[in-house]
């Protein structure tokens, strides 16, 4: 088992390697020269002393691979420099708005898991009657919403005619309902799907019958046996959902005015802050990976029969 | 391993049809938009700001007099015509290089399966975001970041599929035979997995779809006056209360549209792929 | 199968945990009957009285105050100088400062500190160049405790008017300052000697200020004030509707047409401002079809000012026709207004050579389209507007107008490279117009100085702008101005719109909600709650 989580630690090395190569490129491709783009950003004006100044801080005049190192270095140690706007730190302030994306995520997850669990498995169960033809269609409307139009909507609703939620903003538990809900809607309707069709392969299989024979209770052979084997792509689905999520929030975040990174990330782009967009590309980048790998390793937990056969 | 009963096989059948119906009802609106519009888009008249429906504005009109049928229809080219650009593109050189990954194999493929874990390990909208971020807002730059982020996803399933045909019999004898790489490709590879892809390719343009028009909504995409729906969808917000029309008909499109090809993805995948 | 039950339990406890308690109580409790909540777009900044960019200027008035105050109809009014003395030639100033005040930290407020500060602006020369002020101020002195002396390279008539500006000329108490004493980066806190102070501060959500209780001046009648955050218009007036906020004060914050319906509806109050800024359209001289003063003359021809106010602004905006309304001083010029007139307007254009060919839609030259670039800041709702309206309207007299909209960033950018042929502009109303406003036009990275390159005058009216502000006679001036008003006027460089209002739209339960002269700060200390 850790021998198996050691491999994948060192299997990500290069990856991790090539994803900060990537990033780094990423911010040459902004037009212009990057000095004068900071100086107009940072409201100074580019006279050619400053400028020469401003490039040699900036480590501009370095030739580019000494610069990727030292970009690397300083990242390394958690310093992605300063954002051109507010000139404070970029990790302080990505850290101060990631708490509330992770919240919304979470609840968003928790959420999920109530609509697509029961869902899912009523609709295997029962497989086509009017449950399951119904929660089919209201899957298809679901994926393909646009989230932002839900969430409007849903503000619509439940904030204005029915007057039960608050609008926008961050505080407390009913906050954070609306903007769950909107990015919940989204995604369950593929969990949900992917439960059914999941449950629906395995109740097929020998060893469900084989329990059915031996005269267990239905409910047992469904939890012990169904479910449990049912669940293993849903976890792999979740994990990945996670990734996705958290930079997939930047839209409900953006209708909700909800003070998380992706929020950030988006008003970032419009004052052209590169350090602040470039940091949450990387940081994004990694947490994906990281959740990759924990979902591996859980994987790993549940059937390590299964993972031999891979 | 499911059974199918005929009430499913006629149940899909209409779906494929109703569905593709859909589509193609949107894309010939859409080449015919200059024709079929009752008026310009892009023609505002304050006097005639935020009316119901008439004979002259047969959906009324929005915050600036512009008749709002006629953007919806005129949006069609820009909110449809851009996501199949960004289909067409990576499907194009998404194809050619998994192939080409997949048919050699060997060192080529290993770096690009390298390659692909770099890429892919970032959720797609934050490498788009990025992309924009850098070169800017507008339609040119949000087309660009779109295929160069979604392409490699492509490849990579190309890839596999690839691999999962590579070994057949068939292309063994050909190969046994010396034809050459590229004739079996063309011949043989391809048109083997051609449906695949085309499954794929459904499934994903409402994705394609939902994120330009997100990303309009943002301010990011397309500019005004430009029509496209996530725009519309984002003047509309601040007429909720009072026109909410505004924002549902845009709305609603996305969803048509959307839903359509989720539901003959699904349709076409149920018959071509039956797993 | 068991363990996997607990497991998923305990998550999920562990989940809920989590969600519950990061949500806590944060939300800053508008219950007291002495608090008032209300709204802005955007988040309030460092609180540097010394800087611009995120600084919120409405904040910056909260916290810190000038030497003098600019009160009604001009008239300068002692703040935090008693009384003042100018010598014959104009030249030096000498302020008595008021005794007994205190930073509210406690310390004193004296000339040592007045000269700490404007040490600490004069240092950053260069950010701060584009306010004649400060390029005029060749020394500064405190004589004594309370006496300060600041000396000007030449009479400087607005220096006054200029010292009562929000920034950068305001006070930081000492232990403000960063250790090296340079404000140009940062501070260390915001202590200022003003009516209020910071309490409590979570940045992009909102921030809390409660009354300073050692104000030198009229205390503020409420207790507390919280700003939340709330960028988008149509959320904030949702926020009101639903009482989670009690005001909405300003320009811009939500829509024209949310106003109007508030105001139609009458379950709150909504007031409006006197006229402010003016808003204007600059034209490029110096760039493509629009070097032709008759091309100007016929943009200027070609609009029809009354509908846009009706139709946009539903009249609450009052038309304009000159850069800056005549009530300005100095600006009461009778300068002759373009009227709308569309055959005059086809008439020019003709004449200039743009020939409308037959069953075409627009007009031709040597070959070209009459094309011009017509930009605009695409998150600000009532620009597009105006920008798609002038669109619709040019195309009748055959100009095709191209509306590009982009984010702040890269409009700012157009404005400091010249890169329009049309871009939106505004004035900067009391008490900057007119001559911080025109002081400004000789910078070259404004867009003002971009639009008037292209004229023959330009060198002139730079060098008169340069004499009317350290002119000591009276009669000079007006004549100066009415040459760089006038001039400008006739070369149709500006094609003015509307002048703007600041708008107030609060629960019924405020009152003494006022207007002050400039629109950038908000008289929270007159307000009370019924």
């Amino acid at each position: 088992m850790t021998r198996y989580i050691l491999k994948r630690v060192i299997g990500l090395i290069p990856i991790l390697f090539g994803v900060s190569l990537l990033t780094f490129t990423l911010i040459n491709l902004v037009p212009g020269d990057p000095v004068q783009v900071y100086l107009r950003i940072a409201e100074m004006l580019p006279t050619p002393e400053l400028v020469a100044k401003v490039r040699a801080e900036m480590g501009l005049d370095k030739p580019i691979h000494l610069r990727y190192f030292d970009w690397l270095t300083q990242v390394i140690q958690l310093d992605f420099g300063k954002s051109y706007i507010s000139k404070k730190p970029v990790w302080d302030e990505i850290i101060y708005y990631f708490p509330a994306t992770i919240q919304l995520t979470l609840m968003a997850m928790v959420l999920i898991l109530f609509i697509s669990l029961p869902v899912g498995i009523f609709s295997a169960l029962y497989k086509d009657s009017i449950f399951d033809q119904i929660s089919r269609v209201l899957s298809f409307l679901g994926a393909s919403m646009p989230s932002y139009w839900l969430g409007i909507l849903l503000i619509y609703l439940f904030s204005m005619q029915l007057n039960l939620l608050p609008t926008q903003g961050h505080g407390t538990v009913l906050h954070l309902i609306l903007p769950a809900l909107t990015l919940a809607l989204g995604h369950s309707s593929t969990y949900t799907r992917l439960l059914r069709t999941s449950i629906l392969e395995n109740l097929n299989q020998y060893h469900v019958l084989y329990a059915r024979a031996r005269g267990l209770r239905e409910r047992l052979v469904v939890s012990r046996h169904i479910l449990k084997n049912s669940l293993i792509p849903i976890i792999t689905a979740f994990g990945m959902s996670f990734g996705h999520m958290v930079a997939g929030s930047v839209i409900v975040e953006s209708v909700f005015s909800w003070p998380g990174i992706g929020r950030y990330c988006v008003a970032s782009i419009f004052s052209r802050d590169y350090p602040v967009i470039q940091a949450y590309v990387l940081i994004m980048a990694v947490v994906f990976i990281l959740c990759n790998l924990l979902v591996d390793i859980v994987y790993h937990l549940l059937d390590p029969k299964m993972m031999e056969e891979l | 391993m499911s059974c199918r009963n005929i009430y499913q096989d006629l149940f899909q059948q209409k779906m494929v049809i109703i569905s593709a119906g859909l589509i193609l009802f949107f894309i010939v609106v859409g080449i015919l938009a200059p024709v079929i519009a009752p008026n310009d888009p892009n023609y505002s008249d304050i006097r005639h700001k935020l009316e119901g429906p008439s004979w002259q504005f047969p959906l009324g009109t929005d915050h600036l007099g512009r008749c709002l049928l006629s953007r919806l229809i005129h949006a069609i080219p820009y909110s449809l015509g851009t996501a199949f650009l960004v289909m067409l593109i990576t499907m194009v050189i998404g194809t050619v290089v998994g192939t080409f990954a997949g048919y050699r194999g060997g060192v080529i493929d290993e770096i690009f399966m390298r390659f692909c874990d770099i890429f892919l390990a970032f959720p797609n909208l934050v490498l788009i975001l990025a992309i924009v971020g850098m070169l800017g807002p507008g339609l040119i730059n949000v087309l660009l970041a779109a295929s160069l982020v979604q392409w490699v996803w492509y490849a990579r399933m190309v890839r596999g599929m690839v691999l999962g045909v590579r070994e057949h019999n068939y292309i063994l004898a050909a190969r046994v035979s010396g034809t050459p790489g590229w004739a079996i490709v063309w011949q043989h590879i391809l048109p083997n997995i051609a449906s695949q892809i085309i499954v794929l390719a459904t499934l994903d343009i409402g994705w394609v779809i939902l994120s330009i028009s997100g990303l309009s909504f943002l301010g990011l995409g397309i500019q005004p006056p430009t029509p496209e729906w996530g725009t519309m969808l984002n003047d509309g917000r601040q007429f909720l209360r009072s026109n909410p029309l505004l924002m549902i008909y845009p709305g609603v499109m996305i969803l048509l549209v959307v839903t359509a090809f989720n539901l003959l993805g699904d349709a076409l995948r149920d018959v071509l792929d039956p797993r | 199968m068991r363990r996997l039950r607990y497991i998923v339990l305990i998550l999920s406890l562990v989940l809920a945990c989590f969600v519950l308690s990061g949500c806590g109580n944060e939300e800053a409790k508008t219950e007291n009957k002495d608090s008032l909540t209300f709204s802005w777009s955007k988040d309030i900044g460092d609180l540097n009285p010394h800087l611009y960019g995120t600084n919120q200027m409405f904040a910056q008035a909260m916290v810190y105050e000038p030497l003098v105050k600019y009160g009604e109809n001009g008239k300068i009014e002692p703040c935090l100088a008693e009384s003042w003395q100018i010598s014959p030639d104009g030249r030096e100033y000498t302020f008595k400062l008021r005794h007994g005040v205190k930073f509210s930290d406690g310390t004193d407020f004296n000339a040592k500190a007045v000269k700490m500060n404007f040490d600490a602006v004069l240092a950053n020369k260069d950010r701060h160049a584009w306010l004649e002020l400060i390029n005029q101020i060749a020394d500064t002195q405190a004589i004594d405790d309370y006496t300060f002396k600041i000396t000007f390279k030449n009479a400087y008539y607005p220096a006054l008017q200029e010292l009562a500006l929000i920034r950068p000329l305001r006070f930081l108490a000492a232990a403000g300052f960063p250790d090296n004493g340079n404000t140009a980066e940062a501070i260390k806190k915001p202590i200022g000697t003003g009516p209020w102070v910071l309490s409590e501060y979570k940045k992009d959500q909102y921030a809390v200020f409660v009354r300073n209780e050692h104000y030198w001046g009229n205390k503020p009648k409420l207790e507390k004030v919280t700003v939340k955050v709330i960028p988008d218009s149509e959320a904030t007036v949702l926020a009101l509707e639903k009482g989670e906020i009690d005001l909405i004060y300003g320009s811009g914050l939500i829509s024209l047409d949310a106003f109007k319906q508030i105001k139609d509806a009458g379950e709150y109050e909504a007031q409006l401002s006197a006229p402010g800024s003016t808003r204007v359209l600059a034209i490029n001289s110096n760039k493509g079809p629009t070097k032709d003063l008759k091309v100007r003359q016929a943009l200027e021809y070609g609009v029809d000012k009354e509908a846009i106010v009706a139709g946009i602004f539903y009249d609450t905006e009052d038309k304009a026709d000159t850069l800056f309304a005549p009530n300005f001083p100095y600006c009461n010029l009778n300068l002759k207004p373009y009227q709308y007139n569309l055959n005059k307007a086809g008439e020019l254009l003709t004449e200039a050579g743009w020939n409308l060919p037959a069953g075409k839609e627009y007009r031709e030259k040597d070959g070209q389209i009459l094309e011009l670039d017509l930009c605009f800041t695409s998150t600000d709702t009532t620009q597009k507007a105006l920008a798609e309206l002038l669109q619709g309207e040019y195309k009748k007299i055959g100009i095709k107008v191209k509306i590009i909209g982009e984010e702040e960033q890269a409009f700012y950018d157009r404005q400091k490279n010249g890169n329009f042929h049309l871009i939106f502009n505004e004035t900067w109303g009391v008490p900057y117009d007119p001559h911080s406003f025109i002081s400004s036009m000789r910078q070259p990275s404004h867009a003002d100085y971009q639009a008037q390159l292209g004229l023959s005058m330009k060198k002139e009216i730079d060098k008169k702008i340069g004499e009317v502000l350290i002119s000591n006679d009276e009669k000079a001036r007006q004549q100066l101005y009415s040459y760089i008003l006038g001039t400008l006027h006739e070369q149709a460089v500006y094609l003015p719109i509307s002048h703007t209002k600041n708008i107030a739209v609060y629960n019924k339960k405020l009152a003494n909600v006022k207007f002050l002269p400039s629109s950038y700060e908000i008289p929270l200390e007159l307000m009370e709650i019924k």
